[in-house]
Formats: C-alpha cells, structure tokens, sequence
C-alpha cells in the first residue's frame, strides 16, 4: 500500500474516530432513577418521600414529593455524588463533628458525596445555589412537592445518576420543634444559617430504574361499555314504534269517522 | 256514511277491505319490530366495568376500603438495583396471563412506549382483545414490576380487562412463559386512579422482589375526549 493510499485512508478514519470521540461525552446517558426518601439517621424528622429524575443525555427532569417536614420554611434539596463517596444515606457512625447526637452536612459528605444539582425551584441549578434559601420550595404544611426539567448537568454527573449512583437529599431539620430554624449551632456550610437549616432531613438513594418509566396512564378503553350504546337501534325502534302507533291512530280516526 | 270520504273513493268494498289488512299489518309489523328493536338496544346494553373497591380522588384522598381487603396499596419500594435488567433478560418471555377467578385468558401480545412516553396500547385488529406486556417493563418472576395491559372495552363491548375491577386481594394470577413454566402472583389490591393525577412511581417503581402490575381503565367515560378518566391497577407479587 503507498503512502498515498495510506494518507486518503487514513483521513476519513481519523474523521470517524475525531466524530465518535465529539459525540461519547453528548451522549451520556438515557434512562431513569428513583428513591424513595427516608428520615436521615439521629435527625429525628417523621417524614418520608419519593423522588424520580430522568436523564436525557445530559439533560435532567427531577420529580420530588415529601411529607412532614417543618413547614413553611425553606428546605434546600440536592443530588448529592461524589466519586470516592459511598452512594449511601449517611449511618450513625458518620456523626463525627463536634455537634454529637445529630447528621449534619460534613458527617453526610462521606456517605453522598458534594452537591452536583441544587433542586431549586427557578434560576440557577449548579452546586452554587446550593444555599439559596429563596429558590428553594417552604413545603407550605409540611408537604413539599417539586417538578423541574432543563436541568443540564456534566456528562460524569448524568452517568452516575443512570447508574444509581446518587443520592437525593432535603435538607431542614427543627431539632427543637419550636417551629423555626434557630439555635447557637451555625451551619457548617454557612456560619449565618443555624445548622437546623441545613442539616439533612430526608435522604435516598437514586436507584436506576427497573424499567423505562412510561409517562401516566393508558388508554385503554373506547368506552363502548358505558352510557347508551346501541343508540342507532333504539332509535329506530323508537321510530318505527311512533310511526306504527301514528298508522293505528289514523286508521281507527278513519273507521270511526266512516 | 253517505257522505264520507270512502263514498267517494274509486276503491270497491272489497279493496278497501284489502287496504284495511295491509295497513293494519304495517301497524303490527311496525309496533312489533320497533318494539323488538328498542328491546334488543336496551336489553344488550353492557354495564359498564365493574369498578374497584379502592378508588384515589383527584385530591389523593382514597376511599374507604371494605374491612375484608388488606387496609393499603403496598408502598413502592425502591432498592437498588446494581445490575439492573440483568435478572430481566434472564426470565423467560411471558406468553399467555390467566386469571382463573374472573374468566380471563389471553395470549400475552408485545408493547412499547408510544414517542409521547406513554405505554402504546392493543390497537384495532385482530389483537385488540388480547392483554399486552410492556417490553420495557422486567419480564414477569424476575425482579421489579411487570406491567401488563389490556382493553376495558372496544367497538364489540366488553374487552380482555372488562372484569379488572371484581379482581379481590388474594386472588391469582398465572402467567405462562416461552419455556412452558408458569409463574404465580398474588393480588395484593386493585386501585382506581385518576388519569391526571396517575402516581407513576407507585404502579411503576422499583421492587424488591418479583411483581405484577395489570393496568386498564376504569371510571367515567369522557365523551369529550373518547377516554375513560380513570386507571385501574391490580397491584400483585409473585407467590
């Protein structure tokens, strides 16, 4: 083979390989993963939840519904994954701060790892909204309920949801129960928030889905079981019921006038 | 009588009889087979599906269940699945589900997602009556929730599912597989949800174990959109 040959071979095969390598990271990843959220261990919330998100290549749609968090008041929730950590819900022995008896957001990170989505409700959804307060839902009674799409996410972040390696987490906890987020506590993350704001109340694990999640429910039914179904016939009898009754009349309307 | 109408008819007697007969026969004939023919609508007439004992409001409220069946849906319970579908390819393919206590048998037919994201449904045709498992649903004993569908009704009445809800907790349900072998599952409840407020997580979410999910309609039929308002779903585990 000359060299020639070579080089004309080789261009669209370097093209190929250029154009495959491009078009991996785009991919990602298609396909679904689910939780279902669970009180975080020593936090004591009585709550419980479930979350769905669904990856489009690197694109997200995130579904989230929780119950008996505190209410009114607002409970920052990301997907949480980092390489190196455990994909868990965070266990009694990972309470290692200072703040003994109670999981706050430096005793989960071994568990789940950093913030990779900040599930706000509008703007910016980066691990940089992690804390804003403002966008995140106040679960008005207790009750918080979430639906976001267009959330664009890396290529590694999109794989490891797929591959249910991430972990959803609503944070919030009202240690006191006095209604609102308070106490000397300061966040680890934000010395001007109480740690009540931020430590973890709820937490699960995204779990790839066991099948390609269909969108709602079926149709099937053309309803030829309900209402009047023989419509056509009963009218017809009813016609021919009239006219013979009308024919009856007439003809006795005729003997007796004869 | 002299001067009523049949004087001057050109008709003789004897016709005018003859007239009286035939019309008095169309007056039977017409009384008798219009008669019959509303009969016959009314007497054809399909109730309309049973529905079941466990119906979701729109607002998520449920109505109250007959102290005979188990209180609740069972939750969904998601669990991880490290190797998921691995278990699915395994299992042999389904091919005819039997529910002895309601009279259905069907060979099972093959369905996908519709481009909308919704389940394709039997469509018109020679298998529009025969129950259909989602192909991107676990195959039926392997682990997670098989989702098998089937008509409530069509243009010939009543369909494969029409009976779904009379389905009571702790009836079976076989379902017969390529290999000959028949996996068994246990009713656990049979739910009405509205279509609108459809909890996907719940009939769709992930299991522990081998499960069953059979899906048709159920409700009130909106003419306005030519759909039921409704799902009904049978919620079974493997025996």
């Amino acid at each position: 083979m000359n060299t020639i040959k070579r080089a004309a071979l080789a261009a669209p095969v370097l093209t190929l390989a250029a154009m495959l390598a491009m078009a991996a990271p785009a991919a990602a990843a298609d396909g679904s993963a689910q939780a279902k959220l669970v009180p975080v261990v020593l936090n004591g919330v009585q709550g419980s939840g479930t979350a769905m998100a669904t990856v489009k290549g690197t694109t997200l749609t995130v579904t989230m519904s929780a119950t008996g968090l505190l209410a009114d008041n607002p409970h920052a929730a990301h997907i949480h994954f980092g390489a190196e950590a455990r994909h868990e819900c965070p266990v009694a022995a990972d309470d290692t701060t200072p703040d003994k008896g109670k999981i706050n957001t430096t005793d989960g990170a071994p568990a789940y790892g950093g913030i990779v989505v900040s599930l706000t409700k509008t703007g910016d959804t980066s691990p940089a909204s992690g804390l804003a307060v403002d966008r995140f839902d106040t679960a008005p009674g207790g009750k918080l309920t979430y639906e976001r799409g267009s959330i664009e996410v890396s290529p590694e972040v999109a794989t490891a949801i797929v591959a249910g390696q991430s972990v959803v987490v609503i944070h919030g906890v009202d240690h006191n129960a006095n209604g609102t987020y308070d106490g000397d506590t300061k966040s680890d993350l934000d010395p001007t928030l109480p740690t009540e704001a931020t430590d973890p109340a709820l937490c699960g694990v995204l779990a790839a889905s066991q099948m390609s999640m269909p969108a709602g429910g079926v149709a099937t039914g053309s309803g030829s079981t309900t209402g009047i179904e023989n419509a056509g016939l009963i009218t017809a009898g009813g016609i021919a019921l009239l006219a013979g009754a009308g024919l009856a009349a007439r003809r006795r309307f005729a003997t007796t006038n004869r | 009588m002299s001067n009523d109408a049949g004087s001057q008819s050109p008709l003789l007697p004897a016709a005018r009889r003859r007239g009286g007969t035939i019309v008095s026969v169309a007056v039977a004939l017409l009384l008798l087979g219009g008669g019959a023919a509303v009969a016959a609508g009314v007497l054809t007439q399909d109730p309309p599906p049973p529905a079941p004992s466990q119906v979701v409001r729109a607002n998520g409220d449920e109505s109250p269940a007959p102290a005979a069946s188990p209180a609740a849906t069972p939750a969904p319970v998601p669990v991880p699945s490290p190797t998921p579908g691995a278990d699915s390819v395994a299992a042999p393919l389904p091919v005819e589900i039997r529910i002895p206590s309601i009279g259905v048998s069907s060979p099972l037919i093959t369905v996908g997602l519709s481009p909308d994201g919704t389940l394709e449904v039997p469509q018109p045709g020679p298998d529009y009556d025969k129950a259909a498992w989602y192909d991107g649903s676990p195959r039926p004993g392997a682990v997670g929730p098989a989702v098998i569908e089937g008509h409530v009704d069509g243009v010939g009445g009543p369909s494969i599912f029409y009976d779904l809800g009379d389905l009571q907790p702790g009836a079976t349900i076989e379902i017969a597989r390529e290999d000959g072998s028949v996996v068994t599952f246990v009713v656990d409840a049979v739910t009405t949800y509205p279509k609108d407020a459809f909890p996907t997580l719940e009939v769709y979410g992930n299991t522990a174990t081998p499960a069953l999910r059979l899906i048709t309609c159920g409700g009130d039929f909106d003419s306005a959109t030519g759909h039921y308002v409704d799902n009904t779903v049978v919620f079974a585990h493997q025996a």
